[in-house]
This record gives C-alpha cells, structure tokens and sequence, in this order.
C-alpha cells in the first residue's frame, strides 16, 4: 500500500527520494512548448551530455501517465505484472491499480495477438510443453489433457483438433472452458474410400469487433481435407457449430497429397497446407468461396530444406524454408486478376538469431520445421536443439531438452481474466 | 490532412542551448504538441522546445523526417511507386538502426517522444523500454529506466523468495 500512497502524487523528479530537484527556469523567451502535465523530468544532467550515462545519484523517473501508458504494453501475460511489480513501489502502485488492470486487459486484447500458453508435442502420448514458459505463466497441465487414441492436427483460436488414430472420427477440444465435442465424420471421409484425415479449426464469432484469443465459447467451424484412395482427388467439408452439420463437400483434382500431420495456417479466411515435397506445391482452401487450388512454388526453388507455411507480418502467404545456417523467407503475391506469384526470398543467417556460433570444419545439421503459430508469427525448429523464434523480431528461445522434437502444436490463448494480471 | 498545402512551409525549432533547426512545417506537426501550436497559430518565428537539447532534437527531427511522407501517405496514396510492404519493410530496418543508441540518449527520446507527442516515436521507444523490461534484470530495468529501488530489504527479501525467477 506503501506504493498506492506514494504513486499517488504525480510524479516529478522531486518525488524520489533523493531529493533531486527539477529545473525551475523552465519558462523562456520566445514561444516555449506547454509542458504537459507531470512531464518536467529531465535533468540538466541528461540533458547536457547524453553520452554520459545518468549519475548514479540521481534518480530521475519517467511522468506517471507515461510509465503507465508503457507498462499497458507489455506482454499479456501474469509474470509481466508480478515483474514489473518487483521494480520499485511506484510501479507496484501501477501495476496493482484496479484502473490499470482493467486497461491492460482490455489494451492487451486489442493490440496484441494472445500469448502461446504451451506446446502439444507427440511423443509415446500427446504431451504439453509448458516448460518454456516462467513458471507463473504456466496453467495446470490437466486442462491440456487430450484423450488417448487422438492425435492433433491443428490449434486455433483457443481450441485444438484431433483425429482418432482408428475411427473416422474428431475432437474439438476447448482446454480453458473444459469444452468436448466428438464429431463423426461425413460418409464419404471414411475409410475405405480415404486413407487420411487432415483438417483444422477456427472460430466462427461474426460478432462486429470480435477479437481473437478468448474463443472458448464462440462457434466455430471444422475444415476437413482428405483424398479419396482411388483417385487423386483432394476432398474438403467444413462443419459448423451454429448449424452442427457438414457442408456439400468440394473436390479438386490433383496428382499430390498431403502428408496427414502437416497443419494448415490460416491467412485471410484461407487455410493452407503444404503439399507433400515433390509435388512443390500449397494446397489453398478458400473458405468464403469453397474452392480448393493447387498453388506452385517459386521456380528455382531448391527443394532441399525443411519447408514451412507461414503468415507473413504483412498479412500475405509465406513460404519459409530452413537449412541451417539459411532461413530463406518468400512471399506470395496474388494481383487483381487472382494469379499468384512469389516475391524476392529474403536470407536470414540464422546463427545470430538462434545464438549457434559458426563451427569450424563441416557440420551436418538435421534441421526441422517443426510447428508454426500464425498469430504471433513464431515458428518452432530443431537443429542441436528446439527453439522458438519469433519473425517479427527474430528473436530465439531455446527449448531446453528437446534435442530431437517432434511435431508441435502452439496452443495460443489469453489468460483467463482473473489471471491476466 | 490541413497540412498538405503547407508543405513547404518552414518553421524553426530552438533548443535550450540555442540551437536552432529549420525544418518543414510537414515534418515538425508529425508532433501533436506543435502541431497543436501551429494550429493555434502560437508559433510565429521560432519554436522553442525547453528540455530537449540539441542532440537529442537533432534526433527526433531526423525521425520525423523519415516517417513524415509514410504517415502522410498512409491509406490514401494509391500512386506509390514503391510498394507500401516494402516502404514499411525499410521503414522498420530504419527504426531499429534509430534506436540502437546508448542508454541514456534512448532514455531522451523516450521523454522527447512523449513530451512532443509523436506517436510513432513514442511507439517505437516504448516498445524498447518493454524489450528492456521483458529481456534484463531488475536492476538493468532500473538503471535504464532511472528508477530507484524503494523497497525496504525486508519487503525485497518477500518479493525475491516470491518471485525467484524474475531475479535470474
């Protein structure tokens, strides 16, 4: 409470305890600009040599109302609360002020993509990977818990899909509201006719203004993509939790598959999945207008790598494709008249980005792409290790003890509100 | 936007050690501080900007010149020639290039940015500050940010057997 008392006076260089004091001849000749309110801080001393670091004697904070409208950016998440709580009673007062929670809560959801709360990996079992995470970030690990005999496709907006090893059937599993849906599929998805069942999920919320990351009870809707066995056929059905019914299934002919594990990412209401190597190709389902399209690579492409589909910061199609030290970035356009074509790659040397010091002599790498989130744009890859990297900022997390990682499934939410901060 | 006509007007900003910058009308109302003294016709010769020395307003004015035709264009200009992912793209390499200075002149332009208001700045600077808070230690927070530990050593003691991770 020590904090709330002393946060309360607004915040000037005199308030700290040093006694530092705060220019008074502030007001010249000509037309000097307002001061806002609060914002009279700087020293003589930073403001006459800024190469010189701040004496360590005085202790000059930023205005109240700019700490506060810094602290509303950080991460949505319950360890930034409890550590910017640790920096000094005046941001103990910010961080705890009922206002500021509430703003942060409502800043978070409208600026930020929700956080990745863990890792569905699959190793002997579906497990989720939390490890990463500070330990107050981490949620207990039997809301993640997937019934055995599934295995996971995909996670979006709150909710993950799995298919049953053996029957024709999904689940649709919400892990914050505790939420299970079993779907069968539609008649002409189950075997023998189709070998595979790929597919995805997404939130269906049509309500104005509806902001992705609390889903849990939202409608949503399944995309299921299979190929018929006799013929190369792609087949997709999208179900809907509004009307609980399969669509009229769409076909698209083509001399290619779909590997079953391979995710789809989701840019502008199209999901994508990449075809299986030597088919050098995306499969795009248009989910306004129902259509399946087989979409090429970029010629010249080399097909050596681990290749990825990502979205782009710029909210277009991404190919991403990793071999240590390279990460090559490409983006697809797509012109007026619909017909796509790929950008320019951009090399990224990776061993910067994931802290790798270039060896000497030569090394074989196994890399891997090995999941994506196309939310916060963060994909996960082996080499030595797992990592993390986001491509915004490239910048890697390791993972630690997960040399060799299997496919992962970022599950991404925001905090319950009694949790966010 | 009403200030498209004036492009080409000049205004002359002054810092407290009498440094004075000619710069475009366009480029010095990227700050809503002056732009808002412009607008109430206040600044008729030069503009004074108290607290804000030299360097640092040299800084902010090189800033502003580089984002004032993105801001101006955005949305409207169907007629760029360069593509606005790749102006954005380049834009976003600059920004990093601009904020890779030392501690102390990035802890200016975060009051320069608020104190004149210039969103982008004040965007790009915050979002340093919360690299800072995300990526350091404690004390590295406070340095950086001037911020004095005002915690009594038993109440420290709590917050460091509470919070043994974030002290890493």
């Amino acid at each position: 409470m020590a904090g709330r008392r002393r946060s309360r006076s607004r915040i000037h260089a005199s308030e700290d305890d040093d006694g530092a004091t705060r220019p008074s001849r502030r007001r010249r000749a000509e037309v000097p600009v307002p001061l806002p309110d609060g914002g009279d801080t700087l020293s003589e001393s930073l403001l006459d040599d800024s190469r010189r670091p701040p004496a360590p004697s005085k202790w000059l904070p930023l205005p109240l109302d700019m700490l506060w409208k810094i602290l509303l950016l950080l991460p949505p998440k319950p360890s930034s609360r409890l550590r910017a709580s640790a920096v000094s009673t005046r941001w103990r007062g910010i961080a705890t002020d009922p206002n500021f929670k509430s703003q942060f809560l409502v800043h978070s959801r409208n600026c930020k993509p929700p956080p990745i709360l863990g890792l569905f990996v699959r190793r002997w079992k579906n497990e989720f990977k939390q490890g990463f995470l500070h330990p107050s970030d981490r949620l207990p690990a039997e809301l993640f818990s997937i019934p055995s005999g599934y295995d996971i496709r995909g996670c979006r907006h709150g909710r993950v899909l799995a298919v049953h090893r053996e029957y024709a059937k999904l689940l649709v599993f919400a892990p914050l509201s505790g939420e299970v849906c079993t779907l069968s599929v539609p008649r002409e998805f189950e075997p023998p006719d189709c070998f595979y069942l790929n597919g995805a999920v997404l939130c269906d919320a049509n309500d104005h203004g509806h902001v992705h990351g609390m889903c849990h009870l939202s409608p949503f809707k399944v995309v299921l993509l299979s190929k018929l066995s006799m013929d190369d056929l792609f087949i997709t059905s999208v179900y809907s939790s509004r009307t609980k019914k399969w669509s009229a299934s769409v076909s698209k002919e083509a001399p290619c598959s779909v590997d079953s594990d391979v995710p789809a990412t989701l840019v502008n209401n199209r999901l994508y999945w990449l075809l299986s190597p030597k088919a050098r190709g995306l499969l795009e389902f248009d989910l306004d207008r129902q259509r399946l399209t087989v979409i090429k690579w970029p010629t010249g492409m080399i097909d050596s790598g681990s290749h990825g589909i990502i979205k782009t910061e710029e909210g277009a199609v991404g190919l991403v494709t990793f071999s240590f030290p390279n990460m090559e970035l490409r983006e697809m356009k797509v012109d007026c008249k619909g017909f796509s074509s790929w950008l320019d790659p951009k090399i990224i040397d990776m061993h910067n980005v994931l802290g790798i010091p270039p060896q000497i002599g030569r090394r074989v790498w196994h890399c891997k792409l090995r999941g994506y989130e196309e939310d916060s744009n963060v994909i996960i890859l082996c080499v030595d290790s797992a990592y993390m990297v986001d491509l915004n900022s490239m910048k890697s997390t390791k993972l630690d003890g997960s040399g060799s990682m299997n496919r992962c499934h970022p599950f991404t939410s925001f905090y319950p509100p009694d949790m966010a901060i | 936007m009403a200030t498209r006509e004036a492009g080409k007007k000049m205004i002359m900003l002054k810092s407290p050690d009498g440094m004075e910058f000619e710069v475009e009308e366009a480029v010095a109302m990227e700050s809503q501080t002056i732009r808002k003294m412009i607008e109430d016709d206040c600044a008729d010769t030069a503009i004074l900007i108290p607290n804000i020395n030299s360097k640092i307003l040299s800084r902010v004015i090189e800033y502003c010149n580089k984002h004032v035709p993105t801001t101006g264009a955005t949305g409207a200009a169907a007629s760029d020639t360069v593509a606005p992912a790749a102006l954005a793209e380049d834009l976003k390499i600059w920004d990093a290039e601009f904020i890779k200075v030392n501690r102390a002149t990035r802890f200016n332009l975060i009051q320069a940015a608020s104190y004149l208001n210039i969103k982008g700045l004040l965007d790009l600077t915050s979002q340093t500050t919360i690299d800072t808070i995300s990526d350091n230690s404690l004390e590295e927070i406070r340095s950086f940010l001037s911020t004095k530990n005002d915690y009594l050593p038993e109440e420290e003691q709590t917050i460091r057997r509470e919070n043994q991770w974030a002290f890493q």
